[in-house]
């Protein structure tokens, strides 16, 4: 009698093959249900007490599993044991393997091979997905993305249906040729989140599953490199590289985005720093006040309009080695305008610059809505000066005080002509003064290697930046092919 | 813990849990239910399915502590063994410290799902269901085959959507167990599960069904420790 109901240690089962009659040999009874038999390829049913013959395979793999089956191999800090080999294919053709992987503590693992493409997939329980803040359900086939835990956002990459077209080894499903599945992908790169709907065979079952799938199950699967597969499996000879873009394999150019991106942003601080950073190189080295009585002025004419004309010494300034200025002025205006050459004269060499610089401000309030153009402040920046001293003369025009000067223009003359006393006429004298200050900084900075440096290193981000999309384009349109033909395959068969 | 001996071959029988009423004899297979003092004859086990379980009776367990509690010591007491048609299921009876009541850890590629039996007297059930294009909440469960996949069923207003049907036999049992059980006998459950993880079982196998809820885990949230050597592999530990 048996010591005890149930054996000690989890042993392997041997039972005959029920095509050929050979020896099979079950290492994982209870978990797989499917069985091959090496020596006919017959897939065997073990999931009851007779074992029943589900398919003959009697073609060979088109592509030969890299590793031996029953090979021990190291993934994610875990041990696992290669104990089955499916062959799939789409409708458009293109196939993939799959490597069925066993751990008696931590279940079954998945690594997929796609054109030099490797994930690592887990099943996982389909309620740890979701979509809409509400479990996942096959009538959500067409979400355009779903969450993982809650959190973890992936989207709709593509969907197919996937035909087993060759088995080896020992599955946990009873796989079945041409048994045909339903799959969708979501990505999340370099994760994937997939669910394979089996689809109602009975009318029954059909009735009871309130749409076409019976089960769907979900896994999450992460991109893993060739190199990272032929350390896992101990390989001599490296794998090949792929040639397209997996379906979720990491961006490429995200990387290389990030790093030109994060270096823009820090360069540009540093940029902004150093240009902050240097007073030095920036010194005020005039600033001029300005009054101008109006009665000083001249009231001239260009075409059909009047201005006057005024002028007025800016005082001197030193410069001991070549450099380039900035004028700035700043008026007193209000609807007017003002128009100032300025000259300046080395006194040592006796040659002159002339630069000319422009204000106006005008505002109002038209059909209740209040407006307003120009501004009452410029600045101008000359080219490098020879050093030297310079004597700056202003000589302006203006729209200030015109009104009032032409209505005390006679006066003007009069008093111009000095045959009559000032005293006398002070009262009807125009009496206003333009206010003017003239700024003058120098050793000014250029800007345009700063702003070349910064063009250069935020189009190297942009340059990133398009690749990357780039990608994604070339990606979702590569995997968007077999869905399309996946919908058009569909009305295919409603058509028959 | 209570003992006890083996109404056909003399062998003790240790009592673990104080709601195990039944218990197989791990010597002669021979299943007993406690009458009074003593234990009654039922009959024998059947054998049950090799299927590669690393979890056995007297292997010890912890449940993760709920925000900063401390974990919680099970033993593996006993088990029921189910077919689905599709490889074995297991569903352990465990003996949980501090708690008179055992609970239950199915077992399924990986996962585990820890369930205790609900008293459906004391909690409010409900289902929805579509008549004439309109969905209507009843009060109760569904019955096994007026349910469908994806239907919804409310626990204490806590919305929970059908994931299985399935139809299944008991295939045989050991150790020490809260109830009968039959080889051969059907056992139609329904699994659901709600948003946020937690996962409903209703066997129908009774009248009225018994309803277990829980939640998952994974093998290495569990801490297992005594468990089954398997050929082949090393023990397992927790990093």
């Amino acid at each position: 009698m048996n010591e005890t109901n149930a054996p000690k240690t989890v042993k392997a089962r041997k039972f005959d093959c029920p095509s050929c009659g050979s020896s099979v040999t079950q290492k994982l009874p209870g978990k797989s249900v499917a069985v091959y038999c090496q020596k006919c390829k017959s897939l065997i049913d073990t999931s009851h007490e007779v074992m029943k013959i589900i398919d003959k395979y009697q073609n060979d793999p088109t592509v030969s599993p890299l590793i031996e089956l029953g090979t021990h191999i190291q993934m994610e800090n875990q041990e696992w044991e290669f104990t089955g080999y499916v062959e799939r294919a789409d409708q458009t053709g293109g196939s993939w393997q799959e490597y069925v992987f066993f751990n008696p503590y931590l279940g079954y693992r998945y690594l997929v091979r796609s054109a030099d493409h490797y994930i690592w997939i887990s099943p996982v329980p389909d309620y740890m997905f979701s979509s809409h803040d509400s479990p996942i359900s096959s009538e959500d086939e067409y979400t355009p993305m779903v969450k993982f835990r809650g959190k973890q956002v992936f989207k709709r990459l593509t969907s197919y249906k996937a035909y087993v077209k060759f088995v080896m080894g020992e599955l946990p499903w009873l796989a079945r040729k041409n048994e045909e599945n339903y799959v969708m992908e979501y990505i999340n790169p370099p994760y994937v989140a997939s669910v394979e709907g089996v689809q109602a065979k009975s009318k029954d079952e059909q009735k009871r599953t309130n749409d076409r799938f019976i089960e769907a199950n979900w896994s999450l699967g992460e991109y893993k490199t060739p190199e990272e597969i032929q350390q896992a499996f101990q390989l001599k000879e490296p794998l090949h590289k792929p040639t397209t873009i997996g379906a979720c394999e990491p961006n490429r150019y995200k990387g290389k985005w990030k790093n030109a991106l994060l270096t823009a942003i820090l360069s540009s601080f540093f940029l902004t720093g150093l240009c902050v950073a240097v007073p030095e190189e920036n010194k005020e080295i005039m600033n001029s006040i300005q009054r101008i009585p109006i009665s000083s002025m001249d009231l001239k004419k260009e075409g059909a309009t009047d201005y006057l004309e005024f002028q007025f010494e800016a005082g001197t300034i030193e410069l001991d080695k070549p450099k380039n200025l900035t004028i700035s002025l700043k008026g007193i205006i209000d609807n007017q305008w003002v128009s100032i050459n300025y000259f300046l004269m080395n006194e040592n060499t006796r040659e002159g610059f002339v630069f000319p610089s422009e204000i106006s401000y005008y505002h109002g309030v038209d059909g209740g809505e209040s407006w307003s153009e120009g501004s009452t402040s410029a600045v101008l920046r000359t080219q490098v000066l020879p050093a030297g001293t310079y004597y700056i003369i202003g000589v302006g025009a203006t729209s200030y005080g015109l009104t009032d000067f032409k209505k005390h223009k006679a006066v003007l003359d009069v008093l111009k002509k000095g045959t009559v006393k000032p005293e006398t006429l002070t009262p009807s004298l125009p009496s206003g003064n333009l206010d003017l200050t003239v700024t003058i900084h120098r050793d000014v900075t250029s800007q345009w290697p700063a702003v070349l440096a910064f063009f250069i290193i935020w189009s190297m981000s942009f340059y990133y930046f398009v690749r990357k999309r780039a990608f994604e384009t070339a990606r979702h349109g590569w995997y968007a092919m077999s869905y399309q033909s996946a919908g058009e395959d569909e009305e295919d068969e409603d058509d028959e | 813990m209570r003992e006890s001996q083996c109404p056909s071959c003399g062998a003790p029988l240790i009592f673990k849990n104080a709601h195990s009423l039944y218990a197989v004899c791990r010597y002669c297979a021979t299943f007993s239910v406690q009458a009074g003092d003593a234990l009654k004859e039922v009959g024998k086990a059947a054998v049950l399915n090799e299927d590669g379980s690393p979890l056995q009776i007297g292997a010890v367990g912890y449940i993760p502590g709920v925000s900063g509690q401390t974990e919680t010591r099970f033993e593996i007491v006993g088990r029921i063994q189910l077919d689905f048609g599709a490889g074995s299921w297991n569903e352990w009876y465990l003996d949980v410290d501090g708690q008179k009541e055992g609970m239950w850890l199915g077992e399924a590629n990986g996962f585990y799902y820890l369930m205790q039996l609900v008293d459906t007297k004391s909690i409010k059930m409900q289902y929805m269901v579509l008549t004439d294009e309109k969905y209507k909440i009843n009060d109760g469960l569904p019955g096994f085959s007026e349910a469908k996949l994806k239907d919804t069923i409310y626990l204490n207003n806590e919305k929970y959507y059908v994931k299985d049907i399935q139809q299944g036999t008991v295939v045989s049992g050991e150790g020490e167990l809260p109830f009968e059980f039959h080889g051969g006998y059907d056992a139609p459950v329904i699994d659901c599960f709600s948003s946020n993880g937690k996962v409903l079982t209703i066997d129908y196998s009774e009248k009225p069904p018994m309803v277990f809820a829980g939640q998952v885990f994974e093998f290495k949230d569990l801490k297992f420790n005594k468990l089954r050597p398997v050929y082949g592999w090393s023990k397992y530990t927790n990093e």
